[in-house]
């Protein structure tokens, strides 16, 4: 089909030795320059860095760690990615987008056709195809089933037309795949039936972009337009018209990722350094405060270690309690941030890089950045709403109704 | 399953099966400042379990089970907020004993439910480590005077700490004797006493512990108290969330339950979320205790366990009371005796600001790893 990882088994190695590897690899190979910091505590890489980091990665055998090894990917178990992402934590490593290695690749791997595994999956790894996500729209949020982009049937095309919002990085992407209406209207009772995972090459003639700033002052969001593209029909995934199905399919352990401490631990430090740098750690109130946030974060990190063991021993699939991670990280998170940002004194106000004391840092970037993270990948309400509906188990209608 | 996962399954359902009918109501819920006199009659049934004493190691007469088997049995007494004082006159004076000498008398004692014990070391409003004791002990006579003497009895022996010049040292004895006066009131759900000692002749003839000695013997019984302490909170807070969670999926208005109401699923989750968070911080105080008692690090843990369940209790009390309306503030509505055990438990051995304070200054010195699984 296409070349196997080359590279040894790592997943057979003992977790301390795999451990060791890993960490001992980082520490000579990743971009210092890359690393978080204070002046850009959730830093991510675009463009030319991110194709940088994933071809470092490529080239030495540490790509797609949860990809099995026949696709190219490392094979890893649970407990060996949870390893994983704790040394990239510990290097402070940048944060990346990476829809092709998160959603699509194993989406393909779950779902595709022989032949799209074999086109797409290596240009993932090698960083040629970089994927954006293409499921939200303007009238399609939380309530993501009543998304409108049509797809038409013409010949072995099919013609596809709408508009899609939200869409990360789409500028600097390759390829977007999109969930699209397929079904005729009135085929079917469902709003989630007749849709379509598909496939677009982003330089297709009748594509726009158009990216937004958001009011952290940069342009990570996009619109994108389709005025009538053309798409082979090859490039559905799975079934025609039971996309939703296939984009559920994908969502696996990536949601436990999203209750990763490492973001809210770059704030915290940030945090910390501006109550020093500030002259304020030895005042009981804003300590008080600073307490409250540290054992905050502390005892979350216990839950996000128990839920993740719990997984890794019983080699299960995250349950709908996972959601409670991304609630609690999330607006813990913001609530660091806004405690940097309102004991800063007057700096809390600045814009952009400032000098408080020894520390250069941009308050106004990071509290703004702390903003969309109870609103992306599926809001804490809707994440709430699971809970209580999944977890709670608690009665949305009287008994007989 | 392992051996403790199978000793505490075994514990918890005999628990629950004792502990049933102490979830109903009964007259001394509507007389809530009354102070209860001890039931004797029902500590022998605790004795008769095997229960008392259960942190004793063989050689004292107990099992030799660790801190956790206890925290389980306190776990289930705060679920049905029991009034029977289980903690302090059985938990927490088994912790102090079991690292003392010449306790060979007092172990039995203890185990066969002749008397009560109570741990007499607060001196202040509240417990710390770092004040100087007052309470003197000289030639085998106790004086000076304690606050807060958990579920003291005129029947109990009274384990006591006191300075020997400038030393510290802990002793035994009898609070029915002539040179010991007990001023008790209401807390929680039991008792607490202030007790005068003048000149109080003490058990045994000679201290239980001196010196080092007698401050790890202080050491431990604070972390394994804070530690009983916290899985009691975590019962009675699990208590209060599983009746708020049935009350508001049986309420019906405007022809709905209102556990349908997004506003009340939400809370719902949030109080869900807390009682997660705090079990898992137990958790691990729990593990770091039993692997390395003495550690800083250990400390740290133990103070965000006590902070965090004391917080989320009372969290979780004032929401059950808030969804379930006019009921929650009845005492028929038997939210009420929750709520006084949530707020004696979160104060007792520290208040959550404290140990929050303790836990950032412990911290500093343990270097709590940031990244840890």
């Amino acid at each position: 089909m296409f070349p196997a990882s080359r590279h040894d088994d790592r997943n057979a190695l003992p977790d301390d030795e795999f451990r060791r590897q890993f960490r001992s690899w980082l520490e000579t190979s990743y971009p210092a320059e890359f690393r978080q910091d204070h002046r850009r505590p959730f830093r991510r890489l675009r463009g030319e860095d991110h194709l940088r980091w994933i071809r470092l990665l490529h080239r030495d055998g540490w790509r797609a760690p949860s990809w099995p090894r026949e696709a190219g990917g490392m094979g890893l178990s649970f407990r060996k990615l949870v390893i994983y992402q704790q040394e990239m934590e510990r290097i402070s490593a940048a944060r990346v987008i990476d829809n092709g290695e998160t959603q699509l690749g194993p989406t393909l791997i779950h779902c595709g056709s022989a032949e799209q595994r074999a086109e797409y999956l290596p240009k993932i790894l090698c960083g040629e195809n970089v994927w954006a996500q293409g499921y939200s729209e303007p009238n399609a949020g939380s309530d993501l089933a009543s998304l409108r982009t049509r797809a038409e049937s013409d010949g072995d095309d099919f013609v596809v037309n709408g508009q899609k919002i939200w869409t990360t990085h789409a500028q600097e992407c390759t390829h977007i795949f999109t969930l699209v209406r397929t079904g005729a209207p009135g085929q079917y009772a469902r709003k989630q039936q007749g849709i379509s995972f598909l496939l677009i090459d982003l330089k297709s003639p009748g594509i726009a972009i158009r990216p937004m700033l958001t009011i952290a002052g940069e342009t990570e969001l996009c619109e994108v337009f389709f005025d009538n593209v053309r798409v082979s029909k090859a490039n559905v995934v799975g079934e025609l018209d039971r996309g939703w199905e296939v984009a559920k399919a994908l969502l696996g352990h990536e949601r436990v990722w999203l209750g990763s401490t490492a973001m809210a631990s770059q704030a915290i430090k940030l945090a910390r350094a501006v109550v020093v740098q500030t002259g304020q750690q030895h005042d009981i109130g804003v300590q008080d405060r600073l307490a409250q946030l540290e054992a905050d974060l502390y005892d979350y990190r216990r839950l996000y270690a128990e839920m993740i063991d719990d997984i890794a021993t019983h080699e299960s699939q995250p349950g709908p309690e996972v959601s409670m991670l991304k609630i609690y990280v999330s607006e813990l998170q913001q609530r660091i941030t806004e405690f940097s940002s309102e004991v800063a004194g007057d700096f809390g106000g600045a814009i952009g890089d400032v000098r408080i004391g020894e520390t250069v840092a941009d308050l106004h970037w990071q509290w703004m950045m702390s903003r969309p993270l109870s609103i992306f990948a599926g809001c804490n309400e809707v994440q709430r709403d699971i809970l209580a509906r999944s977890v709670l188990k608690l009665p949305e209608a009287a008994a007989g109704k | 399953m392992t051996a403790i996962d199978e000793t505490a399954t075994l514990l918890r359902e005999s628990a629950a099966e004792f502990l049933k009918e102490q979830s109903e109501l009964t007259a001394h819920d509507f007389d809530v400042a009354a102070v209860p006199a001890f039931e004797a009659e029902r500590w022998r049934e605790l004795a008769q379990l095997g229960w008392l004493g259960l942190g004793l190691p063989e050689e004292l007469g107990g099992p030799g089970f660790g801190m956790s088997e206890s925290a389980v049995l306190c776990e289930e007494f705060g679920r049905v907020a029991s009034r029977v004082p289980y903690l302090a006159a059985s938990v927490l004076p088994a912790a102090l004993l079991k690292h003392c000498r010449q306790v060979y008398e007092l172990a039995p004692m203890l185990t066969n439910g002749e008397r009560p014990f109570a741990v007499a070391w607060q001196e202040r409003t509240t417990l710390s480590a770092t004040d100087a004791l007052r309470t003197r002990y000289e030639s085998g006579r106790v004086s000076g005077a304690k606050r807060f003497v958990i579920a003291a009895d005129t029947s109990s022996v009274l384990l006591v700490n006191a300075a020997e010049n400038g030393e510290p040292v802990w002793v035994a004895v009898d609070a029915g004797s002539r040179q010991v006066r007990l001023e008790r009131f209401a807390v929680g759900l039991g008792s607490a006493a202030t007790v005068h000692f003048d000149g109080a002749p003490i058990l045994g003839g000679e201290p239980l512990a001196t010196g080092a000695m007698a401050e790890r013997a202080t050491t431990y019984a604070q972390q394994a108290g804070r530690l009983a302490i916290a899985a009691q909170l975590i019962g009675v807070t699990n208590g209060l969330l599983d009746k708020t969670l049935a009350y508001v999926a049986g309420r019906v208005q405007f022809a709905r339950p209102i556990s349908s109401f997004q506003v009340i699923r939400h809370r719902c989750v949030d109080l869900y979320i807390a009682t997660r968070l705090a079990r898992a911080t137990f958790n691990h105080a729990m593990r770091s205790f039993e692997a390395a008692p003495g550690a800083p690090a250990t400390d740290a843990a133990i103070s965000a366990a006590k902070a965090r369940t004391g917080d989320v209790a009372v969290q979780v009390g004032r929401e059950a009371v808030q969804m379930h309306g006019g009921m929650g503030f009845v005492e028929e509505g038997g939210l009420g005796r929750y709520l006084r055990a949530a707020l004696h438990l979160r104060a007792w051995l520290g208040a959550p600001l404290e140990h929050r304070r303790r836990f950032m200054s412990l911290r500093a010195v343990s270097e709590v790893s940031d990244v840890s699984c």
